[in-house]
């Protein structure tokens, strides 16, 4: 009996040592970052920055021997875009891994963890999501993004759009907040009138969208000059395929940043040519200095996603690895104790300025904890996409209008 | 003999109720934190589903009516924190009851089916009645004061949450032992009998679904507090399957299946993942592998539905049988003392 009782002890303190991530030996002296990804169900076509960050670690650890001779520890995890998986992510990170910086997934993990990171743990969080509830330097001081918001690239496609003599805009949106919300907040702002571009109206239609022809022909009635569209790839799939049917020339559709994606060209065909999506990163493969990085790493490792997306995730690593270099340095080559350290990563991330990340955005200057406002009008030729734009900074574009 | 089992027993829970805050990682409480509520709303599904044979695909949609009601009556009335909980509860056992109604009539597939358009209607109204439910936006809550105690980290919620869920079987278990629960159960194994012998199959389908109802009003209610923020995104159809799939795995009409199949669907997948970490030190295994952990979780559902129906309230029962002959056996009591 003994036996046996010492045999469920030992399995059980097992289970414990395991579970509990004990079981995996922490090599001293590493700098521990968490990446919180998405791997499963919706959204993996985007996790090209999840392995962009990775990646960069990796690369940076190859060729550095780590940040100031400390080796990056990235674990990398699976949020599946729902809510309590990134919490549950969260909470192993902070308190078993004991990261000292997380670069976090989607808007709504993001917003519930505002409390969290800024308030319970004082985190540093660069999330992929560009909802503007969360950028916020003075309530939300840990968290960061790093792009235009949905109304900023909303605002963008319009100011491209005069340049190129618009003088009539329409909107198309979904029924729900990421829609809708959004193009009343752009709206409400009155940039359009500062302008000089009327906005013949806003078009609805359902989220679970199978066919947009009606919305459409109402479009097509308005005739204006460019049509832009609230929403991610999926639905932009269906409206350019019915914007075919009626005849509608996607060279007059423009959408948000999610919507420069291969599915769309491989999916449409010459029914996708012509159409603009928002480009906050250069593609994959793009001529500037970063990729030159980018390349280097991948003669020897493998690629997971050749896309824009695994541009931005490198981007990101690149200003986490900064900061916290910035960090080393300001601490005589130590590494501070764990709270301090993750509040002096957040403090040296808001302190970059005009940081120069190789071309993939303009110089980065976080103390809007924004990065860039700036973002490039892109196009499908050819089924590929190509920039037809420079950067458009729509802060700088505001402030002009607003002093005139 | 049987009196000091359970004196040890209850002596256990009372201890790891008392302690389990102060030696679990922040990490652990979370997990503890989501699978007692889980629990409860487990709890409750179970007791349509498993013990009145009323299939629902809506709990998901019903802990998203307890969410708002708690998240709207917390921030935009300013009712105190432990009021919300009931009233979430009650809230979304008049709403349960409503979409109960065609209960009556349908039966299977169809009673599914019927429970499935309440789900995607709900979700409608998360998304839609902006002007309460702030859309997608969602509602961001502060976290609660209780007596004076924030509840802001997971070792506060840790009280709170397995209490409640201590709670909500203690009545499930109590329930059964009334006129109301042994209706439920008739229903459940022939209705037409039930209704001969005068049973009210209306009025006792209704109760069920207000119940039941209930737990998942309290579950969602919990969760919106314990994560802060209220979105439509938390209460998809991928909710109520989750949920269906934790009275599978727990074991169906059984007390112990709703806690049993919670623990299992929010740890199994944490096993999975630590297992894949292991392997992956000595095998490199890139992050496509992630799909691995869908594929285990779909098999052990396929194996407890082909080779234990009963779930794994069964399979602890057999092995507490197996494990009390082995150890305190006759046998084993007159062995020799060495």
């Amino acid at each position: 009996m003994i036996k046996r009782i010492s045999v469920a002890v030992m399995f059980v303190a097992l289970s414990i040592f395991v579970f509990s991530g004990l079981g995996l030996a922490k090599a001293k002296e590493e700098i521990p970052i968490g990446i919180i990804g998405v791997f499963t169900g919706m959204d993996t076509d985007v996790n090209g920055m999840s392995y962009g960050t990775r990646d960069y670690f990796e690369w940076y650890n190859d060729k550095f021997g780590g940040i100031k001779g400390y080796p990056i520890k990235c674990i990398m995890l699976d949020g599946k875009n729902s809510i309590p998986d990134e919490v549950k992510n969260f909470k192993r990170l902070v308190s078993v891994e004991k990261a000292v910086v997380i670069n976090g997934w989607g808007t709504g993990g993001t917003k519930a963890l505002k409390d969290q990171v800024n308030k319970v743990v004082k985190i540093p969080y660069l999330s992929e999501s560009l909802a503007i509830e969360v950028i916020d330097p003075v309530n939300c001081p840990y968290n960061f993004v790093l792009g235009p918001s949905y109304e900023g690239q909303i605002e963008i496609g319009m100011v491209w759009a005069k340049m190129q003599g618009a003088k009539t805009y329409a909107i198309l949106h979904n029924d729900i907040e990421y829609g809708r919300g959004t193009t009343k907040n752009v709206i409400k702002a009155g940039l359009a009138e500062k302008l000089g571009i009327e906005i013949l109206g806003t078009v609805e239609y359902p989220w679970h969208l199978t066919d947009c022809t009606a919305q459409l022909l109402r479009i097509k009635e308005m005739n204006p000059d460019y049509v832009y569209i609230q929403d991610s790839a999926t639905n932009c799939t269906t409206i350019l395929r019915d914007a075919a049917k009626v005849g509608f020339p996607a060279s007059k559709l423009i959408a948000d940043c999610w919507n420069f994606n291969p599915i769309i060209p491989e999916t449409l065909g010459k029914d996708a040519e012509g159409f603009h999506p928002i480009m906050l990163f250069p593609d994959y493969g793009s001529d500037i200095p970063l990729m030159k990085e980018i390349l280097e790493y991948a003669a020897t490792h493998k690629i997971e996603k050749k896309d824009q997306n695994y541009v931005r995730g490198w981007t990101e690593g690149k200003l986490i690895v900064e900061s916290i270099k910035r960090v080393i340095e300001k601490s005589n080559g130590k590494l501070p104790e764990t709270a301090k350290f993750r509040t002096m990563i957040r403090d040296e991330m808001e302190a970059l300025e005009n940081f120069d990340v190789g071309g993939s955005v303009p110089p980065v200057t976080y103390a809007d904890h924004q990065g860039t406002s700036s973002a490039m009008i892109g196009e499908v030729r050819d089924g590929k996409f190509v920039s037809i734009s420079d950067w458009i900074d729509i802060r700088k574009v505001r402030e002009e209008l607003n002093k005139k | 003999m049987h009196k000091n089992k359970t004196v040890i027993g209850l002596g256990i829970a009372v201890i790891f109720y008392l302690l389990g805050p102060f030696v679990l990682s922040d990490y652990m409480l979370y997990l503890v934190n989501l699978a007692a509520i889980a629990t409860i709303g487990a709890v409750g599904l179970n007791i349509l589903t498993g013990y009145t044979g009323l299939i629902a695909m809506a709990n998901g949609a019903f802990i998203g009516v307890g969410a708002y009601t708690a998240a709207v009556l917390y921030t935009k009335l300013g009712v105190p924190f432990l009021l919300t909980i009931p009233i979430a509860g009650l809230m979304t056992a008049v709403i349960g009851m409503i979409f109960g109604i065609p209960a009556l009539r349908l039966r299977g597939f169809y009673l599914a089916m019927s429970t499935l358009a309440a789900q995607i209607l709900l979700m409608f109204i998360f998304n839609n009645w902006t002007s309460v439910t702030n859309g997608e936006r969602g509602i961001f809550l502060a976290p609660p004061n209780l007596f004076g105690f924030s509840l802001v980290g997971d070792k506060g919620f840790f009280f709170l949450t397995v209490g409640i869920a201590t709670l909500g079987m203690l009545f499930s278990y109590n329930l059964f032992k009334t006129d109301t629960g042994r209706a439920f159960i008739a229903i459940r194994d022939r209705d037409i009998a039930a209704n001969i012998i005068g049973v009210d199959i209306f009025k006792y389908k209704l109760i069920s679904f207000a119940i039941s109802s209930f737990y998942a009003g309290v579950a969602g209610a919990l969760f919106g507090f314990y994560m802060t923020y209220v979105s439509p995104e938390g209460f998809g159809l991928n909710v109520s399957i989750d949920y269906i799939a934790m009275i599978i795995v727990g074991g169906l009409g059984n007390l112990w299946g709703g806690l049993l199949g919670a623990i299992f669907v929010v740890i199994l997948p944490e096993f999975v993942d630590k297992g894949i970490e292991i392997v992956g030190q000595f095998i490199p295994m890139e992050y496509t592998f992630a799909a691995f952990r869908q594929l285990v979780f779909g098999l052990m559902i396929i194996v407890f539905l082909v080779w234990e129906p009963k779930g794994l309230a069964e399979i602890f029962r057999r092995l507490f049988c197996w494990l009390k002959a082995k150890i305190f056996s006759p046998k084993s009591e007159m062995e020799p003392q060495v």
